[in-house]
């Protein structure tokens, strides 16, 4: 066997290897990508997203209930994190923020008061002035989603 | 209108924003199809840059950007007639009908494997940063110009991450103001449907390299290497799926930019050094640096790599000047596209991140804690080094005569991703454990993605040489570097 057939038949050989292992690797991965793609049709996954696009509905029309995407506003001051967050993630893609140095229309707000007609126990809250000049807290409606707490947390 | 015929709308409206540039750089092939949607995202992050920075609605500067591309691209076409995509060039030797069978049942089954990667979308699912960043500012987006600037400076919002590449956050923004629609859901199934078309686009690169081989040897033998490609590009498409999930299907930006940067290194970096694929990669590698931080720093060591690549192949003078200032054109063009927001935030004075750097002494402790966290996602690397050392002992023959870049091209931009939100976590001043805990599964997707590719194109280079070690003929072009 001459030393030029030898090397083709190395290459040929290797190239069998390296076709063979790679498809192998690839095929197992590609196995189990579709097992991980299956996971996000769970009942729990899907329970979950439900539950989660539930409330964050049910936040967007309570505000809805309250304001008009053309009403200048504020968040309320002293607004914790999370009750900007999810202002942040439910409204403030469409509010009016009143520029700074004016007073707003209202101050937006989010509380805690569980019960129904909230969502999952929260519900909208709007601090504005009312017809005699005075402020009143006018609360949300037209939405609810029944049960406590905040939605589950997705995946980050 | 429903999610899904607004999705489709404007999908095809991204693709006429985009189509004719991608037609003029790439030419007509499949690949621009899949490209068109993508290059008409870049246009609308370009037209929010010049929204925020200038006035006027986001939608007009889409249009009027994309107007300008498509003048620009037909008076190119008038000036170099060569270069207009209609003549017929003439077929490779050896092309026959057979070797497009393969190429076809290739693509269908990507098609399929893709319609199967996408069942994740029947779930109903909105990622955290989907609703509190990336929809949020599609909406602030549409807003007038005033307003728009409000959303983005006052620090009632608490979001520096405001300030992040718009690509993502744009393409939703033209969609909702051209369908009237406007929900978080849409923004998930059309950024879903633009990341599954960079998955195909690496099953068309796949492809198109089996493609390619079958010119290597005559006869049955010779569809070997093609017959391989149309079973790797569906598994290539559904691992890129697998990888990216569930942020595949939730909203994120993650497997946006992670996609496209691979991408660019799959025709950047890896495939033969022709125009079209060139212009691929930097069409996908804007993409990737509009998308997010990290996919821009990573799109900035691409980029760098593939004008290296092409410094060692520009042609002697006379040509040389004039191909050289071609590339720093493009180089310059992509670099411009990816400055575009940025620069458009701060001049506007929005907010942005800020990032303090961590003590220089828990670099090493914060590193570790890097590699332990990474090393569960990023088992392929020790495949794809296995792989790359047996191929390139053995079978370097053959990939030169693919004439597709050497492999450490390929490594090192693969490296450069890894090295890019390495040292971000790294220098970083946030928490490690729990950074790495709530971010690993996103920003390990892009070096996941091209291990495999890594992979699957030495599958194909083994196919090739497996096939016939001895050539028949050379594929027409030019030597690999």
């Amino acid at each position: 066997m001459s030393a030029r057939l030898r090397s083709s038949l190395a290459i040929t050989i290797a190239g069998v290897v390296v076709a063979v292992i790679g498809l192998g690797c690839l095929g197992l991965q590609a196995t189990r990508a579709n097992a991980t793609i299956s996971a996000q049709r769970s009942a729990s996954v899907v329970a979950d997203a439900r539950l989660d696009a539930a409330y964050y509905s049910c936040v967007d029309r309570q505000a809805r209930s309250l304001i008009t995407p053309a009403t200048p506003v504020a968040y309320r001051s002293g607004a914790s994190l999370g009750e900007a967050v999810v202002l942040n993630k439910a409204v403030a893609s469409w509010i009016t923020l009143s520029p700074p140095g004016t007073e707003p229309d209202g101050w937006l707000g989010l509380r805690h008061i569980g019960g129904p007609g909230t969502c999952l126990g929260d519900v909208v809250t709007l601090r504005a002035r009312g017809a005699d000049g005075s402020w009143i807290l006018r609360t949300g409606h037209g939405a609810s989603v029944p049960g406590a707490g905040p939605p589950p947390a997705p995946p980050l | 209108m429903s999610t899904l015929a607004a999705a489709a709308l404007g999908l095809a409206l991204l693709g006429v924003l985009g189509v004719l540039p991608v037609i003029a750089l790439l030419g007509v092939r499949w690949l621009s199809l899949v490209l068109s949607p993508v290059a008409g995202a870049i246009v609308t992050g370009l037209a929010a840059a010049a929204a925020l920075s200038c006035g006027g609605p986001l939608l007009v500067w889409s249009w009027l950007l994309a107007g300008l591309g498509a003048v620009l691209t037909i008076a190119w076409w008038a000036w170099r007639p060569e270069l207009r995509p209609w003549p017929r060039t003439p077929k490779a030797p050896g092309d026959a009908t057979a070797r497009f069978g393969p190429l076809v049942l290739g693509g269908l089954l990507s098609i399929v494997a893709a319609g199967l990667s996408l069942r994740g979308l029947a779930t109903p699912t909105v990622g955290f940063d989907t609703r509190a960043l990336w929809s949020l500012r599609a909406g602030w987006m549409l807003h007038d110009h005033q307003q728009m600037l409000l959303d983005f400076k006052v620090p009632e919002f608490l979001i520096g991450q405001s300030g992040y590449p718009p690509l993502v956050s744009s393409e939703a923004a033209f969609i909702w103001g051209m369908t009237g629609l406007h929900t978080a859901r849409l923004e998930v199934v059309v950024v879903a449907l633009i990341d599954m078309l960079c998955l195909l686009g690496l099953a068309i690169g796949i492809l198109s390299l089996g493609h390619r081989a079958t010119a290597l040897r005559d006869g049955w033998r010779g569809l070997l290497p093609a017959v391989v490609a149309a079973i790797v590009a569906p598994a290539v498409v559904l691992i890129g799926a697998g990888i990216t999930e569930p942020f595949l299907t939730n909203g994120y930006a993650d497997p946006m930019w992670s996609l496209s940067a691979a991408g660019a290194v799959l025709f950047g970096l890896i495939l033969p050094s022709t125009r079209s694929n060139q212009a691929a990669a930097v069409v996908l590698l804007t993409a990737a640096g509009m998308s997010k931080q990290e996919g821009m720093f990573t799109a900035l060591c691409i980029l760098g790599l593939i004008v290296a690549r092409q410094l060692g192949r520009l042609p002697r003078a006379p040509r040389r000047s004039a191909r050289l200032l071609v590339l720093l054109a493009t180089a310059g063009a992509a670099v411009g596209a990816m400055a575009a927001w940025p620069t458009a935030i701060a001049i506007t004075g929005s907010r942005q991140v800020s990032s303090p750097l961590s003590a220089s002494s828990t670099w090493v402790h914060r590193a570790h804690a890097v590699a332990t966290g990474f090393s569960p996602s990023l088992h392929v690397l020790a495949v794809a080094l296995a792989v790359s050392i047996v191929g390139g002992l053995l079978l370097r023959s053959t990939r030169r005569r693919l004439e597709l870049g050497h492999d450490l091209w390929g490594w090192a931009g693969l490296t450069a991703g890894l090295v890019v939100v390495g040292g971000v976590l790294i220098t970083g001043s946030a928490a490690i454990g729990p950074w790495i805990e709530g971010s690993v599964h996103r920003v390990t997707q892009f070096p996941a993605i091209t291990g495999w590719l890594i992979v699957a194109v030495w599958t194909i280079v083994g196919a090739t040489a497996a096939a016939g070690g001895t050539p028949t003929e050379a594929v027409p072009g030019r030597s690999a570097t």
